[in-house]
């Protein structure tokens, strides 16, 4: 059998980089374990978060999948940081995972130049360093480049207690044989950690006595392309451990598998386990758990903040110490999970694995956490190897361009020794990188890559326009009257006439107070709000955009292929060793790795010279 | 890019000195402080042509040469300008502090020809500059003699990444967990102003630091024939200058460095000190006074048993705060009551003088934190800058766009002993707060 491109694995990763590849013209295999494990939400029931929501919004513009899926699959939507600057505002949206998983496999299926097929990738196919296909449960699939998105699968076990499971997430099966094929075709894999806490049944608990947490209603969801607003929502609830939980896993942490040897994995610091959280933070009192709907008006209910792997009998005792889960039933209990995983200093920026030509690789496999994370690398490497089939220069976003620049360039040019997951302390350009322009910074590119739809271009373009005509309108002055009448509202004094844009300089003024003066066509509260943005980060805008033009002199000095720093006696050893390793294609990329130095950079400056290079 | 400035020339060596500057502002920062008949303003400078002006800052007041670069026709590709500035370090380093004052930022090693390499220019000779100046940089015998000092420093600096870091971290974590970080408590501010406060004490040590780094040096001036030149040969051991008994022998600047206790010392033997027809001479004289002024210690040398000339003291003291009053020839005349007795002749006393002169000048810093390096007290220059810049804007503004300041700042301080500003932030914030589900 003969492709273009197989994907092994469709989970979020996966399914993004079938469908690029497949909506680029080529001829897709996507290889999965267990049909029902399709972009299956294998821990929490949400999409988005800080951070993690710009990314959506990201793969989003550029035409992937998953802010259309997670629209369609919504409980509830909320704005995080809503009190806050627009730059760290982050959509999470609560989805039922049924209809999530549902909906993307159902587009897959539609999807043409896709193929879906169900079995066990065993082995990856490689001939003079170049890859040639896969092995699925015994038959070869030949095709030019392949992408690996084997999530948390590979030679995967969990563990609650002292039962340790050969297994997958949520009780599917795991791969057995790929791990070390890879290993033979000399990838650099590690092992990692992550758990999930218990899945408990809706109608064991008590929500009275709890907090309920409702979404925000006048927010828009997450993709460009859905229009209005989520106006049918499911509550979530939040409530506490106390100090009698906090005493039953200290008297059973001798039988927590993280603390008694039996896990090795490194598991993410974000992600803490509920004994970890007590055991490093023993001055805190009480930590939240949030009851959240795994799927609408179902039966099971997910206990975020309470994952765990201690023993079966010990989480029933633990979790019913908490206030309205006092005779709750388990219906899974909460597990770790170890998985085996590369090295992302193996790949390139356009995520191909340095080792093996044609092969790529994202989500999990590529040592991230998260399922947003995961997609964003699906995407781009589901493009990139589109564009090494068609003999394209790869496209590799930069840090000042898409949170999806920060995650991938942090992954190949740092590592990573924890499952990684976005943050916005990431992202130094982060005023720039904002959810609601994701679209100005990406559509465009997307459309250039051959993502972006007619449907979706024009959407945009008109979008576009609404906006430069806003910002012309700011620019107009308002007549005194106007002015005064707004600010003494506020209660400020004004003494002369100004325009919309000097009104909204002043801290006490919001794109709402201005609406009215815009031309009636042009009131449209989402877009005047988004333009507002622009105005009030204006001086620190201008700042983030010195600092990223300095940046891109470094980025646009390309380093040769063939470098060979090693020999490169006036560099610093470990200079040296990780230049040889990351082997950047940049002096910029050279200059973030850890443990090269300004002098370093220098030396590298003076040989290029040197060499006229 | 900002604008940068270094000393061109080596240290102390060479009879001019060049400073440089490069970036947009290259030239209005100049003109902030020279001058001259041709030229008044922007307009009167012309490109490539050496021109004949007066720096002036405050004290300074120096004639030198100025030459203009307009871009891209540059080495950088940059505006650049270049002052040449009469010989030693002491006056170099003078007009280097103006300019950096004026908001030119200093050079990082090899920047100049790593702007010259990005902006597409740069011959071989010059990368290989850069080598050596990161090679002398990395010379541990150099950082040896203040291995106590820098040991305390990077404590020192240290200290305040810690602070500045966790100033960020809390911020960092109320952004990235909204719902977890609801009840801690937010000191960011009062940090900040800690970390405000030490910076700013860090800096004012760096005058006394740069003494001990570049060594100490120390005017040797007096009437004529007292035995200034007789001091300097005892001092270095041989016999350098010129030495005779007819009066006014030395009739210029004699510098040469010793080192004492670890300490450099730069000694300047000069011309005597008296009321001569002589031209040449007078130049000289001259000279010596232009010495005394640049000088960090001042010896006085006098005839020991005789009354110092009180006039010339106190014209002496009027401008140099730490001037000793030497005895020599206490092998003829015996000792005297005031001041410090020796002979340069015998030897005798010229330890306690030594001393006495590390004692004056910087090695009471010898106990605290103190800056030594340019480089070092630039990035923190530009960290206390960008700290006050958020510092002021922490009420008015949200806590994102106080973070693109105090980001800049953090990452400033980072430079001095490298690693990354945001590793160490996502560290903090995962070892102080409990977040994460």
């Amino acid at each position: 059998m003969r492709y273009e491109a197989i994907v092994v694995g469709a989970g979020h990763a996966g399914v993004e980089a079938a469908l690029a590849l497949a909506r680029l013209g080529h001829n897709t295999l996507i290889v999965t374990l267990d049909v029902k494990s399709v972009s299956h939400m294998a821990c929490n029931p949400n999409v988005g978060g800080t951070g993690k929501g710009h990314l959506v919004r990201e793969v989003d513009a550029l035409g992937g999948q998953m802010g259309l899926n997670a629209d369609a699959s919504l409980l509830q939507i909320k704005m995080l940081n809503k009190n806050k600057g627009a730059a760290v505002q982050s959509l999470r949206g609560q989805t039922d995972k049924d209809v999530y998983h549902q909906k993307m496999l159902q587009t897959l299926l539609n999807q043409s130049n896709l193929t879906l097929l169900e079995g066990e990738c065993e082995d990856v196919l490689v001939e003079d360093g170049k890859v040639k296909g896969v092995v699925v449960s015994g038959e070869s699939y030949l095709s030019d480049v392949v992408v690996l998105c084997t999530g948390v699968y590979l030679s995967s076990r969990t563990i609650t207690g002292e039962e340790i499971h050969d297994a997958g997430p949520y009780g599917f099966e795991n791969s057995k044989n790929l791990s070390a094929a890879l290993v033979k075709k000399g990838l650099p894999l590690r092992r990692f950690k992550t758990g999930t806490p218990a899945r408990v049944y809706a109608d064991s608990i008590d929500y009275s006595v709890m907090e309920r947490e409702d979404g925000d209603y006048d927010i828009n969801c997450f993709s460009f392309l859905t229009e209005g607003k989520l106006l049918e929502q499911t509550p979530c609830y939040l409530t506490y451990t106390n100090l009698e939980t906090h005493r039953i896993i200290k008297e059973n942490i001798h039988r927590a598998p993280l603390y008694n040897g039996t896990i090795h994995g490194v598991g993410p610091r974000y992600c803490p386990s509920i004994e970890d959280k007590i055991m490093r933070f023993a001055d805190k009192e009480r930590h939240q758990v949030f009851i959240e709907p795994e799927v609408k008006d179902g039966e099971l209910m997910y206990v975020q903040g309470m994952s765990s792997s201690l023993p079966k009998d010990v989480q029933e005792k633990m979790y019913r110490t908490i206030k309205g889960l006092e005779n709750v039933r388990f219906a899974r209990y909460a597990y770790a999970i170890e998985y085996d995983c590369i090295d992302p200093l193996a790949l390139t920026p356009a995520l191909a694995v340095k080792a093996v030509d044609g092969l790529f690789s994202a989500g999990q496999f590529n040592g991230s956490s998260g399922y947003e994370e995961a997609a964003a690398q699906g995407l781009m490497a589901g493009i990139n190897a589109a564009r090494k089939l068609e003999n394209k220069p790869p496209v590799v976003l930069r840090r000042d361009e898409a949170y999806i620049g920060v995650l991938i360039d942090d992954l190949v040019t740092k590592g990573t020794n924890e499952p990684y997951r976005m943050m916005t302390a990431r992202a130094e350009y982060r005023l720039s990188l904002r959810q609601d322009n994701a679209d100005q910074r990406l559509t465009p590119l997307g459309r250039e890559i051959g993502l972006v739809d007619d449907y979706r271009w024009e959407r945009f373009s008109e979008r576009n326009k609404k906006k430069e005509s806003i910002r012309a309108a700011f620019k107009r002055s308002v007549p005194l009257a106007s002015v005064r009448e707004i600010f003494e509202k506020k209660g400020e004094a004004v003494s002369g006439g100004m325009t919309v844009e000097e009104m909204l300089k002043r801290a006490s003024i919001t794109a709402a107070d201005v609406l009215p003066l815009l031309p009636e066509e042009e009131r449209d509260p989402d877009l005047a709000e988004e333009v507002a943005v622009e105005v009030k980060y204006c001086g620190y805008l201008n700042k983030e955009k010195r600092h990223a033009a300095d940046a891109l002199k470094m980025e646009e000095k390309v380093l040769p292929a063939d470098m060979d720093y090693l020999s490169m006696e006036n560099l610093r050893l470990e200079a040296r060793q990780k230049l040889n390793a990351v082997r950047p294609l940049t002096l910029g990329q050279a200059s973030r790795i850890s443990g090269v130095s300004p002098a370093d950079i220098a030396v590298l400056i003076t040989y290029l010279v040197k060499t006229n290079k | 890019m900002d604008t940068i400035t270094a000393i061109s020339t080596p240290l102390g060596a060479g009879a001019i000195g060049i400073v440089r500057l490069s970036g947009e502002q290259a030239l209005s920062i100049a003109l902030r402080f020279f001058g001259s008949s041709k030229i008044k303003s922007k307009e009167d400078v012309v490109p490539n042509h050496l021109g004949l002006g007066t720096f002036s800052d405050g004290s300074v007041r120096e004639k030198c040469m100025m030459v203009y670069f307009r871009a891209p026709k540059s080495y950088t590709g940059e505006d650049m300008v270049e002052f040449h500035i009469h010989g030693g370090t002491y006056l170099a380093g003078r007009v280097l502090e103006s300019l950096l004052g004026a908001g030119a930022v200093l050079a990082a090693p090899g920047e100049f020809t790593r702007r010259a390499f990005l902006a597409g220019k740069l011959s071989l000779d010059e990368a290989e500059g850069v080598r050596a100046m990161i090679s002398a940089e990395s010379e541990a015998e150099l950082r040896e003699a203040y291995s106590l000092m820098s040991g305390r420093f990077d404590q020192k600096i240290d200290r305040l990444l810690t602070l500045l870091t966790e100033v960020l971290s809390t911020m960092e974590a109320s952004l990235d967990y909204p719902e977890e970080m609801a009840d801690e408590v937010d000191d960011s501010l009062q940090k900040a102003l800690l970390v405000q406060k030490e910076m700013t004490e860090l800096l004012s040590s760096y005058r006394a630091g740069k003494l001990i780094k570049g060594g100490v040096t120390v005017a040797i001036v007096g009437k004529t024939n007292v035995g200034k030149s007789s001091l300097l040969n005892r001092l270095l051991g041989y016999s350098r200058a010129i030495v005779s008994d007819v009066h006014g022998t030395t009739r210029d600047v004699v510098g040469e460095s010793i080192v004492y206790k670890g300490i450099k010392i730069n000694l300047q033997d000069t011309a005597g000190l008296r009321q001569t027809g002589d031209e040449v001479e007078n130049i000289g004289i001259e000279r010596s006074l232009d010495a005394a002024k640049g000088a960090d210690v001042v010896l006085y040398v006098a005839e020991a048993g005789q009354t110092p000339d009180e006039d010339e003291l106190a014209n002496i003291r009027a401008f140099s705060k730490k001037v000793l009053l030497v005895n020599n020839k206490i092998d003829v005349f015996g000792v005297t009551q005031e001041g410090i007795n020796i002979s340069a002749k015998t030897g005798e006393g010229v330890d306690v003088l030594l001393d006495e002169v590390l004692r004056v000048t910087a090695l009471d810093h010898r106990a605290q934190e103190t800056l030594t390096e340019e480089r070092h007290a630039d990035c923190i220059r530009r960290a206390l800058r960008s700290l006050e810049e958020g510092i002021s804007a922490f009420k008015a503004v949200n806590a994102e766009c106080v973070l693109v300041d105090l980001r800049e700042s953090i990452d400033a301080l980072s430079e001095i002993g490298g690693g990354s500003a945001t590793d160490r932030i996502v560290d903090d914030v995962f070892s102080r707060f409990c977040v994460g589900k």
